[in-house]
């Protein structure tokens, strides 16, 4: 199997206390079937590398995993289960395996193919038409994030009226005629829509009232490749950011700013582990906010983002909401943050809605308003109209 | 290879519900192992049962069909018990993790067994209250294994091991009876206590389904003493004066150069450059008295020791209090290679015995030529030999060999061979060692007399506590 010494290296550290599994958000979601938690993913890799183990299904255990990197904050021995997931779903991904996911093998073949993991870059460029941007080697790059998840939240919703067979066929039939994806640009969530889109241009807004200039490629704005990196196909996300990094260099960038914590991690840490000399500035938007917002006394609690906190990335976005409110966190926050459930909405929307309902359970206990800065989060924990985005929160404080 | 009929598969699969077992190969695979370093046989199935009635269900068809059957929660154990030892099925209560019914004036709160230790601590704390038991394992042990294996923790030398703290269970017999044991009430003189026979059988008997826990209000401050030895003699003497002057610490802990050393980054303290062994005390009072008391034992413990440290910042206490609990696992870093393996070891003697007995432990550990290191709960008389070796058939067999050996000082000095973590497969040799010495070899026959009223058909965690001969 590929990687398996360095899966080995890993695996063979472990000395299976469980700490990992009572953080692991998957677990407790899965009704704890030990596979689908952090121990159990470790033990099945470090089985699957040392046994013959073509006959069986390991591909959900490791396309399980959020990749919320919860796991290490807590391991004695220093292990990721995270990065043991990722080196799995690579060797699933590169071999000729039936244990391939027909969703995972549909997103990759869409985003090779359109540059969109649903192949529908226009709509997503879409809500940035009236707002006119500045000639300048700084781009503000969305990683299409806010904008796919109204398309996500209604996909999911048909899922859950559709035999879960009937969904795999046409996923496969997607990867053999990947146009048909297309279609998806009828099926969004309307509301969510306009709430994400309204997002984005409070985002866009703080950044033009803080004196930031910065352009956006539009219809030319290039998805990052993240689901190529979060779903194993390591070969296929090393041509494509090359490419795009290429794309960039063309039009003279030298500077990214993200709107999204996912977006953000990729380009600050993955880009540069594939791309000899890289050297485009990534920033937080958050970080160029330099404005004079309102203090309230409103009490909020805050969904902190797995790819910020526990990914080792630094960004202002809790520091602006720790000096205008009266931030109370829960006890899961910092480094003990939990993961909203997001990254397993599309490959387990079951485990999805069960982690994500437990966190908004743990956030409703400390507050009833909740803020998010990452559209996944937003997505996810909005179960109710006080589920409010960083940008709308900030934006009503100027 | 399936062991049973799939008639009587079907039968448990029906009586725990479809949904609640794993059949698959890949889904067992991790039920193979938990903390320890003894592996387990893959399980026919694991069932994830959702309530008592479904355990009960399972164990009546398993007795009546002569299906062997283990039980896990958390998986934390060190001792090897919640792995299959014979082939069966293996039930985990993870599932089960609610916490039922909470009542501060009579102080107790009521769970399930899957319910994780610190969880329980962190809802309690909201309240104001704790559960004292705190194994070092607490993010992830639970109130199930925690009562199986009657687990102790840093804070026994105050509040004293699990057993203190059950007031009463509900307990599904290995032959599928649901009982209930024991009262909310603090106190209770009405026959037997059934409920004591069940904190540290180590699912030999059946499977506990929920408990009735005893709660305390948090100590209103505390504070930490540190303090620098040369001598283990040194440390003994320390706390021991220490508890004669009729202070009882919260914890008294201590640990030697190498776990210093594992944990240093950690404890982000100056350490004098000859300390071979720490003491960490942690003093709780009033607010208004509690400078007072630290100076108390400051006093004493200074008669020994020319370098003390006195913490009562609380996060800095949080901090060493961590490394202190990850101090076994912070050892792995001086492993010579990932083959390696740390066996903890787990005596404990009387702790006016202590210092004796870790200068013949130390020295029996010299004499065998094997890395160990030492740490443990001085206020209480428990040690931990972590013993450094090689994961093969010749370097176990030397680790039993030295087991047996601390193992009979422990015994010598008034000790016993187990202090929180069991039985399990590991001791079976040396618990039957214990009673040998003691001449009450009768006292196993009457557990094992006990293992046959709860569990007739001799189903339940078979190999564990007692020795048994395979077939």
């Amino acid at each position: 199997m590929k990687n398996r010494i360095e899966i080995e290296s890993i695996v063979n550290k472990c000395i299976k206390c469980g700490f990992c599994e009572s953080v692991c958000p998957t677990l407790p979601a899965a009704d704890y079937n030990s596979i689908i938690g952090a121990r159990g993913r470790i033990l099945l890799a470090q089985f699957a590398i040392n046994n013959e183990s073509q006959q069986l299904k390991i591909g959900d255990s490791f396309y399980s995993c959020l990749d919320c990197y919860a796991c290490v904050q807590v391991c004695p021995a220093g292990i990721n289960a995270g990065i043991v997931s990722e080196l799995m779903k690579e060797g699933i991904a590169d071999e000729n395996s039936s244990e391939k996911n027909p969703v995972a093998e549909m997103i990759k073949s869409v985003v090779i193919k359109f540059k969109n993991p649903l192949g529908i870059p226009g709509e997503c460029s879409r809500w940035a038409e009236d707002i006119e941007f500045d000639t300048s080697e700084t781009i503000i790059l969305t990683g299409d994030m806010y904008q796919l998840m109204p398309y996500t939240r209604y996909i999911n919703k048909l899922r859950k009226y559709m035999d879960k067979n009937i969904f795999m066929a046409f996923a496969r039939l997607i990867v053999k005629k990947p146009y048909i994806i297309k279609l998806s640009r009828h099926f969004y969530d309307r509301k969510l829509k306009s709430k994400m889109e309204s997002s984005l241009k409070n985002i866009v807004s703080m950044l033009k009232k803080s004196d930031v200039k910065f352009n956006y490629l539009r219809e030319d704005e290039p998805y990052p490749g993240t689901f190529l990196y979060d779903l194993g196909y390591r070969n296929e996300f090393t041509e494509y950011a090359r490419e795009l990094y290429d794309n960039l260099k063309s039009k003279n960038v030298k500077r990214i700013i993200c709107v999204d914590p996912h977006t953000f991690d990729i380009l600050k840490n993955k880009y540069p582990e594939v791309i000899e000399n890289f050297d485009l500035d990534i920033v937080y938007y958050t970080d160029l906010l330099n404005l004079n917002f309102r203090k309230t006394k409103e009490k909020i609690t805050v969904q902190e983002p797995c790819h910020m906190v526990l990914h080792g990335n630094t960004y202002r976005g809790m520091d602006i909401l720790n000096n205008v409110a009266d931030v109370k966190l829960p006890p899961e926050s910092g480094k003990n943050t939990m993961c909203c459930g997001g990254p397993d909405e599309l490959l387990f929307p079951e485990i999805s809605e069960n982690v994500s309902g437990e966190r908004y359970r743990n956030l409703k206990n400390i507050s009833r308003k909740i803020v998010t800065i990452c559209p996944l989060c937003y997505n996810n924990l909005s179960y109710d109209e006080d589920v409010q985005d960083f940008s709308d929160f900030v934006k009503n404080l100027i | 290879m399936e062991t049973y009929s799939s008639d009587v598969i079907k039968k448990i699969v029906d009586a725990a519900g479809k949904n609640n077992v794993l059949f698959s190969k890949e889904e067992k695979i991790p039920y193979e192992n938990d903390a320890s370093y003894i592996g387990g046989l893959l399980p026919e199935l694991v069932i994830i049962p959702e309530n008592s009635f479904q355990i009960a269900s399972v164990l009546k068809i398993c007795s009546q069909n002569g299906v062997n059957v283990t039980v896990r929660s958390g998986g934390t154990a060190l001792t090897g018990s919640s792995v299959l030892q014979y082939p069966g099925i293996l039930i985990n209560t993870m599932k089960m993790d609610k916490i039922i019914d909470l009542n501060l004036s009579s102080r107790y709160v009521v769970c399930q067994p899957g319910v994780r230790l610190d969880k329980l601590n962190e809802y309690l704390k909201k309240y104001n209250f704790f559960y004292p038991p705190d194994p070092a394992s607490s993010r992830a042990s639970t109130v199930g294994g925690s009562i199986s294996t009657n687990a102790g923790g840093l804070r026994a030398v105050r509040y004293g091991a699990t057993k203190e703290w059950i007031l009463g269970a509900e307990f599904v017999t290995g032959n599928g009876n649901i009982i209930s044991t024991g009262e909310y009430t603090l106190k209770r003189s009405a026959g037997y206590d059934i409920t004591a026979l069940l904190i540290g059988s180590e699912g030999t008997l059946g499977v506990l389904t929920e408990a009735i826990l005893k709660i305390e209000p948090l100590p209103e401050e505390t504070g930490r003493i540190l303090a620098f030895f040369r001598d283990i003699s040194e440390v003994g003497r320390a706390i021991s004066d220490v508890k004669n002057a009729g202070i009882t610490p919260l914890i008294a802990e201590f640990m030697d150069l190498p776990t210093i050393d594992s944990i240093r980054d950690k404890l982000d303290i100056n350490i004098p450059e000859y300390t071979q062994f720490m003491l960490m005390i942690d003093i709780d009072s009033t607010k208004k008295s509690l400078m007072e008391k630290i100076t108390q034992a400051q006093v004493i413990i200074k008669k020994y020791s020319n370098d003390i440290i006195v913490i009562t910042d609380r996060v800095k206490m949080e901090k060493i209090y961590s490394a202190r609990k990850g101090a076994y696992s912070s050892l792995l870093k001086q492993r010579e290679n990932d083959k390696q393996i740390v066996i903890i070891g787990d005596l404990i003697v009387p702790a006016s015995e202590l210092p004796e007995t870790l200068k013949e432990i130390g020295k029996k550990i010299d004499e065998h030529k094997i890395k160990a290191t030492l740490f443990g709960h001085i206020g209480d008389g428990n040690i931990h030999a972590n013993i450094f070796v090689e994961n093969t058939e010749n370097g176990i067999k030397r680790v039993d060999e030295l087991q047996m050996e601390i193992a009979k000082i422990a015994i010598k000095h008034k000790g016993c061979v187990s202090a929180e973590h069991g039985i399990g497969t590991e001791k079976n040799a040396l618990l039957y060692e214990e009673y040998r010495e003691k001449n009450s070899l009768y006292t196993l026959e009457l557990m094992k007399k006990i293992k046959n009223v709860f569990d007739p058909y001799n189903i339940m965690n078979r190999g564990k506590i007692f020795y048994e001969k395979q077939d």
